[in-house]
């Protein structure tokens, strides 16, 4: 058992194995408020570190999952989604330290199945884990026979997104009294390192639709949202006359949040000038909440919003 | 009779006697049915069965049948995540409305031009990018005339089937070129290597060989400069400017080696030129929003060889699309003569007829071609 390679790759197979010979017995209070401290220090600093090498190997494995299992029992996707990327970060600084070798290994361990001179991956697998950002689109990759080709360190960068999806896939779990004590201050410590409340959207919200309601309480809370719901929600707020750099701002609060991609969909769908699809459609998307029996979310907005109804074509 | 009636009743005596071939996993799939006034008007149905399904049409006789490309545990449930998706075919929608073709007739008519339109994008779409890009089979693909103005393609390949929204979207950017960045394509080199056929600094870029839109750009660019037609097509990719336009056709043959070599300096109004090529490059998917079909596997699409109700005509499986006519061989109806009173509508040939165009007329016509004039929308039944 490499213990190195589990404390820096603590969601790999091997170190699972590792978990599994430790045994599952009730964990300490020192463990939970140990794995607790591992939380806050990855929401608090957004840059990747070299995990230190003071505390034992073998007790980095057990704080990893138990932070896990905390998040689980908190059912807090933002913090969740913040702590895997955080992980997920230093687990691709530790690639860059450690070389091609270990990044093929944690790849495979991953499930991502690359082929080799050049490094390629079939497109599926390309686009489950590219990180949503510009310098990633498919449309500029080398992309022949159905592989994208990658260079080393687009590769680490999609080890690093896979990495991320599986540690913040977390199965719901019931905390052990111990874990809700641990949790509760857990909470406190974390609401001194989660941003504010987006600014209030400057246009009738008192007359949003409740899909549209329903996902900027998603932005707001920073609870993970698909494609659809921040196309959804972008083109509804451009619509109605707000700027892009402030439809950009909506999803600020997700885990995934890129600034500078951000804006580029928004002034994108501004400049496209998408329209707010109808009911029908948002409905077959999963996003519609209330089946208000209305034509459109932007109708029913200008309906309350008292502002004219457009015409209708003869 | 209305004309809504009269369309059911025939559709019905179609359904009576032809049963249009099931996809697969069709009991997993969610069926939607249109009216006169909506393609989907009814959805959220299933069917265990295809004679359960057959049984429905013909009972029923839908104006317009669709099925998702999406496969579900529970395809009838509400609202659509209890449904609990399995996979999803990737599916896309040519339709000659979204191309850019200027047809004289109005936006819902059909055309002979604008059905060439639609049929050349879906060549393009399955050799240009689905096959040597994506590398999937055609094997695993199906080509299907939308009924009206275009065609669908489903892919029904295991390395699609669980590719999220996104990922979908992804794909749709890609063949219609959308978020091409020049800056990855370029570079410029400062070194000198002798023994390079590059070799010199300046403008380096993709050669004709390259995989992928590099490949692609730097063919197309090709294609622009040469030929006795390379003016018109540089003042379409952009060059307004003359000048630069016999700049670059006098040194088309020298401008060639170079770009086989990557080397780029010598194309004069580089970024326009790309930008023009790329635009003609890419295929324009019929999307109302920007990869609207493909991007959604909650999408319901024409079940290929229906009735589709704004035509009369079969959105039928097209094997050869080469010799694939959708005016002729999508043909369902017959010879029998059905009276009519049409007010005013433009042409339209099927198989080696042309009807129309007609104004203020009460005329009898073979029963496809009522047919096709009262779901267009422009005539009563007698």
């Amino acid at each position: 058992m490499d213990l190195q390679f589990c404390a820096r790759y603590p969601f790999s197979s091997q170190a699972r194995t590792l978990l599994e010979q430790i045994g599952k017995g009730e964990p300490s209070h020192a463990a939970l408020e140990q794995a607790a401290g591992r939380i806050v220090s990855d929401l608090a600093s957004s840059k990747p570190h070299i995990m230190q090498t003071e505390s034992s190997l073998q007790s980095q494995v057990i704080s990893f999952a138990l932070a896990r299992a905390l998040l689980a029992a908190m059912g807090d996707r933002y913090v969740a989604d913040r702590f895997a990327r955080a992980e997920a970060r230093h687990a691709s600084a530790h690639l860059r330290e450690d070389g091609p070798e270990t990044t093929l290994q944690v790849a495979g361990e991953l499930g991502i199945t690359v082929a080799m001179s050049p490094l390629r991956l079939r497109f599926d697998q390309y686009l489950r884990f590219r990180p949503p950002l510009q310098e990633f689109r498919m449309v500029n990759s080398r992309l022949a026979n159905g592989e994208v080709q990658l260079t080393e360190n687009e590769l680490v960068r999609l080890v690093e997104e896979a990495a991320r999806q599986r540690i913040g896939a977390l199965p719901p779990l019931d905390p052990t009294p111990a874990m809700t004590t641990v949790i509760s201050s857990l909470r406190r410590q974390l609401a001194e390192v989660t941003p504010q409340p987006i600014a209030n959207i400057p246009i009738q919200a008192g007359a949003f639709p409740p899909c549209i309601r329903s996902l900027l309480e998603s932005a707001d809370k920073g609870s993970h949202m698909g494609h659809y719901g921040r196309w959804a929600l972008a083109v509804f707020m451009l619509n109605i006359g707000s700027k892009p750099v402030d439809a950009a701002k909506l999803f600020a609060k997700q885990s995934d949040y890129n600034e500078q991609y951000s804006m580029y969909q928004a002034e994108h769908a501004a400049q496209m000038k998408y329209k707010m699809p109808g009911c029908a459609t948002i409905d077959s998307w999963g996003l519609c909440t209330a089946h208000c029996r209305t034509r459109s979310p932007l109708a029913l907005y200008r309906r309350a919003a008292g502002a004219k109804p457009k015409r209708r074509p003869a | 009779m209305n004309p809504e009636q009269f369309l059911h009743q025939r559709f019905g005596e179609y359904y009576a006697r032809n049963q249009p071939p099931v996809p697969s996993g069709m009991e997993r799939r969610e069926w939607g049915f249109g009216d006169a006034v909506k393609k989907i008007a009814f959805r959220h149905y299933a069917f265990r069965t295809a004679d359960e399904l057959w049984h429905y049409l013909a009972r029923e006789a839908p104006l317009y049948i669709s099925y998702s490309a999406a496969y579900y545990k529970f395809p009838a449930a509400r609202p659509m995540p209890k449904k609990e998706r399995i996979g999803a075919d990737l599916v896309f929608d040519l339709d000659a409305n979204e191309l850019g073709v200027k047809c004289t007739h109005p936006a819902d008519w059909i055309c002979d031009a604008c059905l060439e339109k639609s049929k050349t994008e879906t060549i393009r779409l399955i050799e240009d990018f689905l096959v040597p890009d994506f590398g999937l089979s055609k094997e695993e693909m199906q080509i299907s005339f939308s009924g009206n103005r275009g065609y669908h393609v489903r892919v029904f390949s295991d390395t699609v089937q669980q590719l999220d929204s996104g990922a979908r979207k992804e794909i749709v950017d890609y063949i219609a070129g959308n978020g091409i960045d020049f800056g990855k394509f370029f570079y410029v080199s400062k070194e000198y290597i002798p023994e390079s056929p590059s070799a010199g600094t300046g403008a380096r870029g993709p050669t004709p060989t390259d995989p992928a839109w590099f490949g692609r750009l730097a063919r197309s660019v090709l294609e622009t400069i040469e030929g006795p037609d390379a003016d018109a097509k540089l003042t379409a990719a952009g060059i307004t400017n003359a000048a630069k336009r016999h700049e670059i056709i006098d040194h088309a043959p020298e401008i060639k080696r170079q770009i086989a070599a990557g080397r780029w300096d010598a194309v004069a109004g580089l970024h326009h030129l790309l930008t023009g090529v790329a635009k003609a490059k890419a295929v324009a998917l019929g999307d109302r929003i920007d990869g609207g079909v493909t991007g959604d596997p909650a999408k319901l699409l024409r079940l290929p060889d229906s009735l589709h109700g704004s035509t009369g005509l079969l959105a039928k499986t097209v094997k050869k699309m080469d010799s694939f006519d959708p005016l002729a061989h999508t043909i369902a109806f017959g010879e029998s003569p059905v009276k009519v009173r049409i007010k005013n509508a433009p042409a339209i040939r099927l198989r080696d007829r042309v009807f129309g165009p007609f104004t203020d007329a009460e005329l009898e016509l073979p029963e496809a071609a009522a047919i096709f004039f009262v779901a267009k929308g422009v005539a009563q039944p007698c």
